[in-house]
């Protein structure tokens, strides 16, 4: 609800202010500082978390970064913490913006999203929507509970809606009469005296907003979780080749053993996509479906997306003990500055290797690598030359610097994304709770009435924030309220 | 067929322009007759403010506004009746050719989704089309409930642009890239965008009233201008929300994440956040009026950003 207490302070009697806090005197300090207590000290820490201008700037920064994001191009996600990647994409981002990329690099504006101001921002807009909710529960419980049902005599005439009707009936008769009229109409009443009454609708409306608040707080939890500790990474699946490990402990392999798609006759584009993929934790096949862009297959909080698919080689690299350091499809979206070869890259991350593959470009013909080849490059990671190369025969291996490098075929490959995210979950409730919170907040405004019995007249208030609808409202009840006491004009 | 539905976007234009221009020749009419019985009618206000003890009638209803007389449905008897001759009868047409013009649009939509047997989601034509229905439908309700046609006058202008633009852009249908082919998530998002944005517009047209209201003259107050331009934004703010959340759950079913910052969903975001910050900046420094008045602004504006933003912004809604 929108209305606040300050609205209704004539009555200054019954309103529990806030005590001043106590003034020490500062006689005995050299300095002339004022001197504040610990628990002071933390009020007004509280005091800032709560400040809804200081909230509200919080929110206006946080669409300041947000636009900043959308307007200029960002790193990729990982790139920015690679160096190599990053300095990869500022000499792009030279290209695009000259001399200005050094500064707007510089203060991270192309990794806004991860970078540390947008961090202290959203850091910001937590705490403060933890204050604002905190310090505005009370108040709620208070209006829900406990409203004040007395006010001055000053505030029927100061309110900002407000009339009087003459009445013929005694003071405390009336009251009995709006008592019962006000209840019938759904409201709650609560007497204040025998004269007079507070009555009142959706006073629980409110907590609406705190919902929302909360919720917002649920979902930004939800988001760090899911950053923190989820698990992401895409998988390049041979179809119908053997089944390859997903991630590094997971203990889980992924297998494809069919792959389809089909495009439009017109365009060409792909209509639909789809991979028969079988999931094994350990030795048992714990789930098998067809997976398409949008029916993803999950198991025990991770999901497998269709995420891309083409023409791959399928590669083993072992050790000289006969470990598998790596196994699976190496798709190959690059092509050599001559035009002559498709390329492919993997990583051995603990040998600090990185593995370019290499075939001729369809249609070519070369000497150093024939069809049906496929040519291995070996770099120590952040070096430009090749420190080893070799060229094999489809279903050979050759065994290079210790490793054993297999060309086991070339064929199709699958690209599946891969997700666990712990997250999503509460992700999901706090958007629940926030759409609801919301509606009750808009759809049940609190709505309270004020009305006294004095001197032959009705008195009628409600301090309640301008609103159309509940001008119509209130006129509509004083009108009804003339005929419960028949005042027909004298 | 689909010749055949064009046909209907056609017509809608047609009688979008229609209802404006027939509310504009109304409207100045009827300022014209309000300025003709301006005279007598504030003597009587004045005579009933300044009564105010109750010698009028034993009852006294005290508006803190008084001047707030509800526009046009308080109107004096004196300026009734001179509208009666004419422009009150075209009040029935300008409302009528809005109504036609909405109601083409939804047989436009439902056609072409019976065509392509999905939602309007899969290109810019679609959008637009949706767009201006969903500026329609909000216009209609905020006419329905506050009774202000003027807001016609900066709405109806909103929806024929968009329109021409929808049928600039054609009517060919595509086929649909697989990510986009859950259907039923994606209408929803796109139906609750259209319905958010559509209030949108019309909180933006009762802000930009509320600017130039000291040079129209019009008869209803102020306030009633600001308190539209709330209520609208009330009730774009949970819509947007419910479409954010929407397209989130389908990211996460067609690309594994939910939130991926691609500048499109940055754009949705930054609009939401103004609103937001707009319903702040009421409850928390009290603005109302003028300043408010211009976060609307900035607020539709972020509206408009976010919908053309595929054309400048790239990432993953870049279909054209
Ligand atoms: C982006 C995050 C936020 C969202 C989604 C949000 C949402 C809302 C909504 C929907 C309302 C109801 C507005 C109305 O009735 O017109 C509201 C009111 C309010 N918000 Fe927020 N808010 C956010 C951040 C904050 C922050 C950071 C503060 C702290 C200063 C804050 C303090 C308030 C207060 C004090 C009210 C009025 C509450 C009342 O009258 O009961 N909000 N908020």
């Amino acid at each position: 609800m929108t209305s606040s207490d300050t609205d209704i302070r004539p009555d200054q009697t019954s309103a529990p202010e806030a005590t001043p806090l106590p003034r020490q005197s500062s006689s005995t300090e050299t300095e002339d500082l004022p001197v504040i207590s610990m628990g002071q000290f933390f009020q007004r820490i509280y005091q800032v978390t709560y400040s809804k201008t200081i909230g509200l700037i919080i929110i206006l920064l946080t669409a300041v970064f947000v636009f900043i994001g959308m307007m200029l191009q960002q790193a990729p996600s990982g790139t920015w913490a690679d160096p190599a990647g990053r300095d990869q994409f500022m000499s792009m981002m030279h290209a695009k913006y000259g001399a200005w990329a050094t500064l707007l690099g510089g203060v991270g504006f192309f990794h806004v999203f991860s970078s540390i101001p947008f961090f202290v921002v959203m850091a910001a807009l937590a705490i403060s929507i933890t204050g604002c909710t905190s310090h505005r529960i009370p108040q709620l419980w208070q209006q829900w509970r406990n409203p004040r049902v007395l006010v001055s005599d000053r505030f029927f005439t100061a309110a900002r809606y407000q009339a009087s009707i003459p009445i013929s009936q005694k003071d405390d008769q009336a009251i009995h009469v709006v008592q019962d009229k006000l209840k019938a109409a759904h409201y709650r009443v609560k007497r204040g005296n025998d004269t007079s009454l507070y009555a009142d609708k959706y006073s629980w409306g409110g907590f609406g907003t705190a919902a929302a608040h909360l919720s917002f707080i649920i979902i930004m939890v939800a988001f760090v979780v899911s950053g923190l500790t989820g698990y992401q990474g895409t998988v390049n699946v041979f179809v119908g080749g053997d089944a390859i490990p997903v991630g590094d402990k997971t203990g889980l392999t992924l297998q494809a053993t069919d792959f389809n798609a089909v495009y439009d006759d017109a365009t060409g584009r792909p209509l639909d996509y789809v991979s028969h993929l079988v999931l094994k934790d350990g030795d048992s096949v714990v789930a098998e479906q067809d997976v398409r862009v949008n029916s993803p297959m999950s198991y025990q909080g991770f999901a497998f997306h269709q995420n891309n698919y083409g023409m791959a080689v399928d590669v083993t690299v072992a050790d000289s003990a006969g470990n598998t350091l790596f196994s699976g499809a190496v798709p190959q979206p690059y092509t050599s500055q001559d035009n002559k070869f498709s390329i492919g890259q993997f990583t051995l991350p603990d040998l600090g290797l990185i593995v370019q593959v290499l075939s001729p470009v369809s249609g070519t013909t070369n000497a150093d690598i024939g069809p049906g080849q496929l040519g291995f490059a070996i770099y120590r990671d952040g070096e430009s030359d090749a420190m080893a190369t070799s060229v094999v025969d489809q279903g050979t291996s050759a065994t290079v610097r210790d490793l054993s490098l297999t060309f086991v075929r070339e064929g199709q490959f699958t690209g599946i994304m891969v997700r666990q995210d712990p997250g999503a979950a509460w992700m999901w409730i706090g958007s629940i709770l926030l759409v609801v919170g919301m509606t009750v907040t808009f759809t049940f405004r609190h709505r309270r009435l004020w009305v006294r019995a004095q001197d032959g007249k009705l008195l009628l208030a409600s301090a309640d924030k301008e609103d159309s609808g509940f001008r119509e409202h209130f006129n509509q009840l004083v009108s009804q309220a003339q005929t419960w006491f028949s005042v027909r004009s004298k | 067929m689909i010749n055949l539905a064009k046909f209907l976007l056609d017509a809608s234009l047609v009688f979008i322009l229609l209802a404006l221009v027939t509310n504009l020749v109304l409207l100045s009419a009827s300022r014209r007759v309000s300025r003709v019985a301006a005279a007598k009618t504030s003597a009587k206000v004045a005579v009933g403010a300044g009564v105010g003890g109750g010698s009028l009638s034993d009852t006294t209803v005290v508006d803190a506004d008084v001047t707030d007389a509800d526009a046009e449905a308080a109107t004096p008897p004196p300026a009734k009746a001179t509208q009666k001759a004419t422009p009150l009868n075209m009040a029935s047409f300008g409302t009528g050719f809005t109504i036609v013009g909405w109601a083409l649009l939804t047989a436009y939509i439902i056609v072409r989704m019976a065509i392509t047997g999905h939602g309007p989601f899969s290109n810019m034509h679609e959008f637009a089309v949706a767009f201006v229905w969903g500026i329609m439908a909000a216009y209609l309700v905020a006419f329905w409930k506050f009774k202000v046609r003027m807001l016609s006058l900066i709405v109806l202008p909103v929806a024929a642009c968009l329109d021409f633009y929808a049928i600039s852009l054609g009517v060919g249908v595509e086929t649909l890239v697989p990510a986009l082919q859950n259907n039923v998530l994606l209408t929803l998002h796109v139906g609750f965008a259209m319905l958010s944005y559509g209030a949108a517009c019309v909180s933006f047209a009762a802000a930009i009233l509320y600017l130039i209201y000291p040079r129209l003259k019009l008869k209803m107050s102020r306030d009633k201008l600001d308190e539209i331009g709330y209520k609208s934004a009330v009730v774009a703010f949970p819509l947007m929300t419910i479409m954010i959340l929407l397209g989130a759950l389908w990211a996460k079913t067609a690309w594994g994440s939910y939130w991926s910052w691609d500048p499109k969903e940055s754009a949705a975001l930054v609009t939401w956040i103004l609103y937001a910050g707009f319903m702040h900046a009421r409850v928390a420094r009290g603005w109302r009026g003028t300043r408010s008045a211009w976060l609307l602004i900035i607020g539709f504006a972020a509206v408009m950003v976010a919908y053309f933003g595929n054309y400048f912004l790239g990432g993953l809604h870049s279909y054209r």
